[in-house]
C-alpha cells in the first residue's frame, strides 16, 4: 500500500499539492537547471550566426534566428564536405557492428562463466575482470600498431573486433546470469536434451534481455561517443563517425570556432541517443535495478 | 547441476576447430592499404631545368588542420606536376594521430608533416625523420640562419626539414589611438620607454598587451622572446644537454614580463577568444604583441572598419644592438622516415618553400616563408589589408635577419613551454623574485631533462 506522504505529492484531484511538495518541486527544478541550460544554450546557438554568438553577452534566446547552420550541415557546406547525416549514418554503423556482436559474444561468455564448470574457469573469468583495470592511454600505441600492420585503417573493423569481448559486459552479464537465471532451469533443459548453444538461445537469451538492454545501450552509447580511437583509425573524411564530424567546426584559420554549425551538429547527432534512451527506458530501469530488489 | 550433465556441456573438438575456423576467418579480415613502395622520378633538377622529361608520378601524404597553408601549396604543385597524387588529410586532431604513430615507431604516419621546431628535434633525433640533407647542403645559404636552424639536429649534424614559416614578431598598434594619449611606438626603442608608453596607456583607461589570468601559453611565449633578447639560448642549449632557462637571461625576461603587467595595461583575457576581439573591435586594446602569421587572423575576426587603420611596428630591445623580434611558433616542413617516396618528399619540400611558386602559395595563406629569394622578391609588394599602405613587408624581411641564432628549441622546450605556462605567474604577481622563481622552474625541468636528451 502506498504510504500517505507518498500519496500526497501526488498531483491530482482528490490529492492537491501541498505546500512541502512544491518546495520539494522546486528544489528539483533549481537543481536540474544547471545540467538542462547548457542544452538550452546550445538549442539557442544553433539558430544563431557566428557574428550574433561572438558577442560576448548571455543569449537566451535567439537573435537573429536563422536557419542557415543548420542547412550547411545539411548539405555539407563546410571544410570536410560532408553532410551530418553521412556522419550519424557512421556513427551508426561503427556502435551497431560493435553492439550486436558484443552482447552475442558477452552473454555467451557470461553463461559460461555462471553455469559451466570447466578448467580455468576462475583465471579466465579473472583475466576477463583485469582488462577493465587497464587504461586506455596504455595500449593506444599497441592498438595502433597492430591495426596498421594489419591493415585495418580507414576500416571500421579496428572499432568492432577488439570491442567485442569487454571486460565489463562479461561481468555485469555473469552476475545478472547468476541472479536471474536458476540451476534447476539449466537442468531442466539438460534434461530435455538441449545442448549448450541450444540452452543459450532457448533458455538463457530469453531471459536476461533486460540486462542485455543495460549492456547494449551503454555500450552502444559509448562507441557512439568514441573520439579517440576514431580518430586514430580514420582519415577518410567520408568514413569519420559524428565525433569526428563535430570536431571539424573546432577553428583553425578563423581561430574562432563555428559555434552555431557545431552546435547545430551537436543536437543532431544527440538525437539518435535520446531516442535509444526513450524507447529502452522502461528496460534499462528494470536491468539497473533488478539487483537491488532481489 | 549434476557434474555428469555439466560434462556434456563441454566443447566438443568440433566446437573448437569451428571457433578456431572463425578466428582464422577474423584474422584473414586484414585489408591491403600499404602502397607498395614507389620511386618518384625527379624530373626537375635543381638548377630549374628539367632534366630528364619523364612525368613525375607517386604519391605523398599529410595531415593537417583544416584550411592549412599546405592545402595551397598542393594546387600549386599538381598545376605543375598533375600525376602526382596528393592525399591530404585534413582533420582539427592531426597532431594526436601523428604523436601515436610516432610513437609506434612511425608505422602509418603521414610522408610529409608541418612541425614544430622542437618535434623536429625531438623526432629527428630519434631517427623518426627523413634525413634531407642532400637537398638543404646546397641552398642552405637562401634561408634566414635562425630558421635553418630549427631544421639541423646538433645531436646528428643533419637536416631533417625544410623552414616553412618565418614566425617572427612585433607590436600590432593602433597610432590613430595611442598618439592623441603622447604615445609614440618607436621602431627603434628601449623596453624602459615602452614600459613607460604602456604606464601612459593605462592612465587614459586604455588596454595594452595580452595577459591572461594565470599567464598561460601566452607568458610562455612572451618569455621566450624576451630571452632570445637578452642573448640566451633559451630553456637549454640547442643540443639540449643543459638547462639554461634560469640563467641571467633568462631571469631577466621574467623581470621584464613582471614589469609589463605591473603597468597596469595589459588585458585580462583568454588568448583570441570573443572578449579578446571584442576589446580590438571595441578600440579598448590599442597594441598587442603578435607574430607575423597571426595577421590573417586578426583580418579575419575583426570589423572592417578596423583594416587598415593598424600598424606594426619591432618589439623594443632589451639590451643595446640586441634583436628586435623573437620567434612564436613558425612550423619546419617534414617528411617521415619511413615514407614511401623518399625522392618525391624532397622534391615537394623544395618546391613548397624553395621556390617561387610555391612561396607565393604559402604567402597567399598568410604564413611567410623563410627563403630569401622570395622575401627579397615578390613579397616586398605585397600590401596587407590589416596595415594599410604600410611597407610591412620589409620590416618583417628585416626583423627575420635579426632573429637570434643562439636562441635555440630544442625537444625539452616543449614542456619547459608547460610549466613556465603556470609557473612564471607567481613571478609576474611579485609572490616570488624572478631569481627564485626561475631557479624553482629550472629545478623542475632538470628533473625531466633526462628524458628529452
Amino acid at each position: 500500500m502506498t504510504p500517505p506522504r507518498w500519496r500526497a505529492m501526488h498531483f491530482g484531484r482528490r490529492s492537491p499539492v501541498s505546500l512541502s511538495s512544491a518546495g520539494l518541486l522546486l528544489i528539483a527544478v533549481v537543481i536540474a537547471l544547471p545540467f538542462v541550460f547548457p542544452y538550452y544554450s546550445m538549442l539557442v546557438l544553433s539558430f544563431m550566426p557566428r557574428s550574433a554568438i561572438m558577442q560576448p553577452v548571455l543569449h537566451l534566446w535567439p537573435a537573429p534566428w536563422i536557419w542557415e547552420n543548420y542547412r550547411r550541415i545539411f548539405v555539407g557546406e563546410w571544410v570536410l564536405d560532408v553532410s551530418i547525416f553521412r556522419a550519424v549514418f557512421n556513427s551508426f554503423v561503427l556502435a551497431t557492428g560493435q553492439t550486436i556482436p558484443m552482447l552475442l559474444l558477452c552473454s555467451l561468455l557470461a553463461f559460461l562463466f555462471a553455469k559451466w564448470d570447466f578448467p580455468g574457469r576462475s583465471i579466465l573469468f579473472g583475466l576477463s575482470l583485469a582488462t577493465m583495470f587497464v587504461p586506455y592511454q596504455v595500449t593506444l600505441v599497441a592498438f595502433y600498431l597492430l591495426v596498421s600492420r594489419l591493415g585495418w585503417l580507414d576500416t571500421f573493423l579496428p572499432l568492432w573486433i577488439p570491442w567485442w569481448v569487454p571486460g565489463f559486459a562479461i561481468f555485469f552479464l555473469r552476475q545478472y546470469i547468476t541472479a536471474a537465471i536458476p540451476d534447476d532451469l539449466i537442468d531442466a533443459g539438460l534434461i530435455d536434451g538441449a545442448g549448450l548453444l541450444r540452452q543459450y538461445w532457448s533458455v538463457v537469451l530469453p531471459l536476461i534481455v533486460p540486462g542485455l538492454v543495460v549492456v547494449g545501450v551503454l555500450n552502444f552509447v559509448n562507441a557512439w561517443n568514441d573520439y579517440i580511437y576514431s580518430n586514430l583509425v580514420f582519415s577518410n573524411v567520408r568514413l569519420y563517425p559524428s565525433t569526428l564530424y563535430l570536431y571539424s567546426f573546432q577553428g583553425s584559420r578563423i581561430a574562432v570556432p563555428e559555434y552555431g554549425m557545431m552546435t547545430a551538429a551537436s543536437i543532431l547527432s544527440s538525437l539518435p541517443i535520446i531516442t535509444l534512451f526513450l524507447v529502452f527506458q522502461r528496460q534499462i530501469i528494470s536491468g539497473l535495478t533488478r539487483g537491488a530488489i532481489r | 547441476m549434476s557434474s555428469q550433465d555439466r560434462e556434456k556441456l563441454r566443447i566438443t573438438r568440433r566446437a573448437f576447430l569451428a571457433g578456431s575456423l572463425v578466428s582464422l576467418l577474423l584474422a584473414s579480415c586484414r585489408r591491403e592499404t600499404a602502397t607498395p613502395p614507389q620511386q618518384a622520378t625527379p624530373t626537375v633538377s635543381t638548377e630549374g631545368t628539367p632534366a630528364v622529361q619523364v612525368p613525375l608520378t607517386g604519391t605523398l601524404t599529410f595531415w593537417g588542420h583544416p584550411d592549412h597553408p599546405l592545402e595551397r601549396i598542393r594546387d600549386a604543385f599538381l598545376q605543375e606536376y598533375p600525376n602526382v597524387t596528393l592525399n591530404w588529410v585534413l582533420t582539427n586532431d592531426y597532431y594526436t594521430k601523428f604523436q601515436t604513430a610516432m610513437a609506434a615507431g612511425g608505422e602509418g604516419a603521414p610522408d610529409l608533416f608541418w612541425l614544430e621546431a622542437s618535434d623536429v628535434q625531438l623526432y629527428g633525433g630519434r631517427g623518426l625523420l627523413l634525413d634531407v640533407t642532400d637537398l638543404i647542403e646546397p641552398i642552405k645559404d637562401q634561408f634566414i640562419p635562425a630558421k635553418l636552424a630549427e631544421a639541423y639536429v646538433p645531436k646528428t649534424g643533419r637536416y631533417y626539414g625544410i623552414p616553412g614559416d618565418l614566425s617572427v614578431s612585433g607590436i600590432y598598434y593602433r597610432p590613430d589611438l595611442v598618439e592623441p594619449l603622447g604615445v609614440t611606438i618607436k621602431d627603434d626603442m628601449m623596453y624602459e620607454e615602452f614600459l613607460t608608453a604602456l604606464r601612459d596607456i593605462a592612465a587614459a583607461g586604455k588596454k595594452a598587451v595580452l595577459y591572461p589570468a594565470g599567464g598561460g601559453g601566452v607568458a610562455a611565449a612572451y618569455w621566450s622572446w624576451f630571452a632570445a633578447q637578452y642573448g640566451g639560448s633559451g630553456v637549454a642549449t640547442c643540443d639540449g644537454s643543459e638547462v639554461t632557462i634560469d640563467d641571467e637571461a633568462g631571469v631577466a625576461a621574467a623581470r621584464l614580463l613582471r614589469d609589463i603587467v605591473a603597468t597596469g595595461a595589459t588585458l585580462n583575457a583568454d588568448f583570441w577568444t570573443p572578449e579578446y576581439w571584442d576589446a580590438l573591435n571595441s578600440e579598448l586594446l590599442v597594441l598587442d604583441f603578435a607574430a607575423a602569421w597571426a595577421r590573417g587572423f586578426w583580418e579575419s575576426n575583426l570589423d572592417a572598419t578596423q583594416l587598415g587603420k593598424w600598424r606594426v611596428a619591432p618589439l623594443p630591445r632589451a639590451v643595446p644592438g640586441g634583436p628586435r623580434t623573437g620567434v612564436w611558433g613558425g612550423a619546419t616542413l617534414v617528411a617521415t622516415a619511413k615514407t614511401q617516396n623518399p625522392e618525391l618528399a624532397k622534391q615537394f619540400m623544395k618546391f613548397a618553400f624553395a621556390s617561387e611558386p610555391g612561396c607565393q602559395a604559402a604567402a597567399d595563406w598568410g604564413i611567410i616563408p623563410s627563403w630569401i629569394p622570395y622575401l627579397e622578391g615578390p613579397f616586398q609588394q605585397l600590401k596587407f589589408k590589416l596595415f594599410g599602405d604600410q611597407p610591412a613587408a620589409k620590416l618583417w624581411l628585416e626583423l627575420g635577419r635579426e632573429l637570434s641564432t643562439t636562441f635555440c628549441r630544442p625537444a625539452i622546450y616543449t614542456p619547459a613551454l608547460d610549466i613556465l605556462g603556470t609557473d612564471l605567474d607567481p613571478i609576474v604577481q611579485g609572490r616570488v623574485t624572478p631569481e627564485d622563481g626561475m631557479k624553482a622552474i629550472g629545478d623542475k625541468l632538470r628533473d625531466i631533462a633526462p628524458d628529452y636528451q
